[in-house]
């Protein structure tokens, strides 16, 4: 198997060799549920930090006894999964209220999932500010001292400034690879590249840079793709799973770009390698400043420029904006950027899913006949 | 006869001074139903010109509610207070005041202090559903019009549609709280970009700890900052202490009305408990304090004659509200007490913990300190900032605490962060308070989603099972 083919292999948790190998030497593995948790930290006390996903999940029978029809599908079948033990293999587990429903899920997991040893609570701000900062420092901080406490005695700075080094270096290839999908002859499909990032959540970051480097390669000397119909970008939800992008791709579009907290988003900015400075201080700043997820309040025009910047930079016919159903972050967000992009000559297509792949009719329909009003031929 | 504004940017809160004055009207007559007077079609011909147009649009079952004997005082204190909001709101509009459009926890005492016009966006949404036979659907309609989707709150929705609509004043600024929840928080965003003006926001931290209060009082004087900013001017400690005394002064009084409440039989009528809600937003304002202080001497009156609110001979049941009412059909919560005997001791969005305390006024610092601690304890914020089992604990001890007979989990549909504790709560409180609960969906605002004779159905089939 070549690195570019293990990549987009993308195997569900059963499957995963990379925890089962992890394990087998025992090692320890603590999940976290949204990208603004510090994952260099886990990583820095030597365990694998795990980016939580519900991929795979068909039925949300046993989660709905917690949650409601409301409640949106990804935080039901992350839910699920959690209650059908099949995240069993976990140490530990890290929240952020990153939103209402996936924060509210920390009390149900307490009382109902017991093989999660340990469960953190990190709290974010939801603005961006000088004293919502040092908040969500000394939160970090007080992270970073239980996983000391509970994992990593001699976790060191040292430890900590290697991790962001790796994790930079994950940054640095991820974003070789969006610069690489910009040419007009596109070398890799947008549904495998997103299986690249996500591969980026289930696997350790090390393994990852070794197999991205050498996927890069082979990107690189592919012929690339010249006969599609228009190229997209994709913004929206959490996004685990490329089925939406090879239904996309399916009816002749080319996804070249994303705005996607599990896309893109999780690859910005560098953390700065500290020095002689404070390296916890560094991660935060790293997370908290970056492009702001929409439920950070005040900075939807931070979002729109932003949007505008990348969908430009990718020569992009039209963003096709997914959301799941009942999340409310997306739902506002995306209406507001349609809004302002439609006047700008920008097409938009906001589109409602379910977290499981459903209703794929109407999906495709819909899919189909905004190619058709982008279409270069 | 008043004169009434005939601005479209006052068509909302115009309904409503007439509304107060007709119900005014109305309670002045010698009758306890509409029939005593002839019936509907009847005292409309015969009320002045000025009220039939808003008459058609009361809810009759509404006045009816108001008519009846027991409800008559809280009634005549509900209008009287709809009243002297309007008449300050306009007051402050016609000096050219600005405006701030704020969520409904919001301490209001710095923008009073800096002629700042508090208009408290929620209460836009829930008191037209509350009096009006369409509520608030016309704004609903107009921002799912515009592509925004059916999950997001009602309580926002329709004042968002009023805005679009063109019904409300121009606003200067809009102030939100981080919690809760998503769905506001997206719609003030919305509604600030839209008017192209400040969206100001205060973090909420998640816990209630030392550390939690010091960083709400840093929020606190950051708030006060940026109001200064727009309103141009320093606060005034003086000005601050006075709003700030008729605030303690409401927070007194709620919380006594809220012991009375625990008394058996229980002293207190349910049809009001919306609008006591709704008159929250006024804690600061003299007629908020006259508000709760009347109120408060209509409960202690008939607590001092030891009289419930259900008819005699009912067996008084006891429910308490873990979440929210509706408002769509206040006269609903008088039905539960004639039909049922059901009671209404407390919900989340009225329960203030005993130890909320009073602000105190020694000076500025103590202020903002004392501010910054009652919004952290306010309905809803003190629920929904922090871990589900605030909010549970919270309830465990009401059921115990208020003699609750049954928890009532009557769920808002747009508050998804509600759903994912609902099934804890319920159980938790069957553990600990051993009583049943029954689950249920509407929207709070809008009777579309769940009808009037929907929630009565539900309802007789769960007190068929007692």
């Amino acid at each position: 198997m070549t690195a570019l083919e293990e990549l987009k292999s993308l195997p569900e948790r059963d499957k995963n060799p990379y925890i089962a190998k992890w394990k087998e030497t025992g090692g320890r593995i603590v999940g976290y549920t949204c990208h603004y948790a510090p994952a260099e930290i886990i990583h820095a006390a030597g365990i694998f930090p795990y980016r939580m996903e519900a991929r795979g999940c068909s039925e949300t029978g046993l989660a709905d006894v917690y949650y409601h029809r409301f409640n949106c599908t990804y935080s039901r079948c992350l839910l699920q999964e959690g209650l059908s033990g099949k995240y069993d293999f976990l140490d530990g587990l890290c929240f952020l209220n990153g939103c209402e429903q996936i924060r509210r899920m920390y009390e149900v997991w307490d009382k109902h999932i017991s093989a999660t040893d340990y469960q953190y609570m990190v709290t974010l701000p939801h603005s961006i500010y000088d004293a919502g900062f040092e908040w969500y420092l000394d939160e970090i901080m007080r992270f970073s001292e239980k996983i000391r406490s509970d994992f990593a005695p001699r976790l060191t700075a040292e430890d900590l400034a290697r991790s962001i080094d790796i994790y930079n270096e994950s940054k640095r290839l991820v974003a070789d690879l969006y610069e690489l999908r910009k040419a007009d002859k596109v070398p890799i499909k947008g549904s495998d590249a997103l299986r690249i990032v996500l591969a980026a959540g289930i696997m350790r970051r090390e393994r990852f840079n070794t197999l991205l480097k050498d996927a890069l390669n082979e990107i690189r000397k592919a012929d690339g793709i010249s006969d599609y119909k228009a190229r997209v970008m994709v913004g929206g939800s959490e996004l685990d799973n490329p089925q939406l992008f090879e239904m996309i791709e399916d009816l002749g579009a080319v996804i070249v770009t994303d705005t996607l907290c599990s896309g893109s988003r999780s690859f910005q900015d560098l953390a700065a390698t500290p020095k002689n400075g404070n390296a916890v201080e560094a991660i935060a700043r790293s997370y908290y400043f970056s492009n702001p997820c929409p439920r950070m309040m005040g900075h939807f025009e931070q979002r729109l420029a932003y949007t505008e910047k990348i969908a430009k930079e990718a020569n992009v016919d039209g963003i096709i904006l997914q959301k799941i159903v009942f999340c409310d972050n997306h739902a506002v967000d995306s209406t507001m950027l349609a809004d302002e992009l439609e006047p700008k000559g920008i097409p938009v297509l906001n589109l409602d899913r379910d977290h499981m792949l459903s209703d794929t009719g109407r999906l495709r329909t819909r899919i189909e006949a905004f190619i058709e009003r982008i279409s270069r031929r | 006869m008043a004169e009434y504004s005939d601005r479209k940017d006052r068509t909302v809160t115009t309904w409503w001074q007439i509304t107060a004055d007709l119900a005014k009207y109305i309670l002045s007559q010698d009758i306890n139903h509409l029939d005593d007077w002839g019936g509907k079609e009847v005292v409309r011909d015969i009320l002045p010109e000025v009220f039939q147009k808003n008459f058609d649009m009361i809810q009759t079952d509404l006045i009816n509610c108001i008519l009846e004997e027991k409800n008559k005082e809280t009634a005549q204190n509900f209008v009287n207070n709809i009243g002297s909001y309007v008449d300050e709101m306009h007051k402050g509009l016609d000096a050219g005041n600005k405006v701030c459009y704020h969520y409904f926890i919001h301490s209001i005492e710095p923008m009073l202090a800096l002629d700042i016009v508090p208009i408290c966006f929620e209460v836009l949404s829930g008191l037209t559903a509350a009096l009006y036979t369409d509520g608030c659907e016309e704004g609903i309609d107009a921002i799912e019009g515009e592509g925004y989707p059916d999950h997001l709150c009602s309580s926002n929705k329709g004042a968002a549609g009023f805005l679009l609509k063109g019904y409300l004043p121009k606003p200067d600024m809009f102030l939100k709280g981080a919690n809760p929840c998503d769905a506001s928080n997206r719609i003030y965003e919305w509604a600030a970009h839209k008017c192209k003006v400040p969206l100001l926001t205060t973090e909420t931290p998640y816990y209630f700890n030392e550390r939690a209060h010091r960083f709400m009082i840093g929020e606190t004087r950051r708030l006060v900052a940026n109001l200064e900013k727009i309103a141009g001017k320093k606060i005034d400690e003086g000005r601050l202490r006075e709003y700030v005394e008729y605030g303690n002064e409401a927070v007194d009084y709620i919380v006594k009305i809220q012991e009375l409440k625990k008394m058996v039989p229980c002293p207190d009528t349910g049809w009001h408990r919306p609008a006591d809600t709704i008159f929250m937003c006024q804690i600061g304002t003299p007629h908020g304090a006259k508000y709760f202080r009347d109120l408060y001497g209509i409960v202690k009156k008939r607590a001092d004659k030891g009289e419930g609110v259900v008819p005699e001979g009912k067996k008084e049941r006891r429910l308490a509200w873990g979440y929210t009412w509706e408002c769509f059909d206040l006269p609903f919560f008088n039905w539960l007490e004639n039909e049922h005997g059901a009671i209404y001791t407390e919900d989340t969005l009225s329960y203030f913990p005993a130890d909320v305390g009073k602000v105190d006024t020694t000076n500025m610092e103590t202020m903002i300190e004392g501010l910054a601690w009652r919004s952290m304890q306010m309905p809803m914020a003190r629920q929904t900032m922090s871990f589900s089992d605030v909010w549970i604990n919270d309830f465990v001890h009401i059921c115990k605490a208020f003699k609750v007979d049954a928890l009532i989990l009557g769920g808002h549909m747009a508050c998804k962060h509600y759903w994912a504790l609902n099934k804890l709560m319920s159980d938790k409180v069957k553990e600990k308070a051993g009583i049943p609960t029954l689950r249920f969906e509407f929207d709070m605002m809008d009777k579309r989603f769940t009808s009037p004779a929907e929630l009565k159905r539900i309802m007789n089939d769960f007190f068929a099972t007692f």
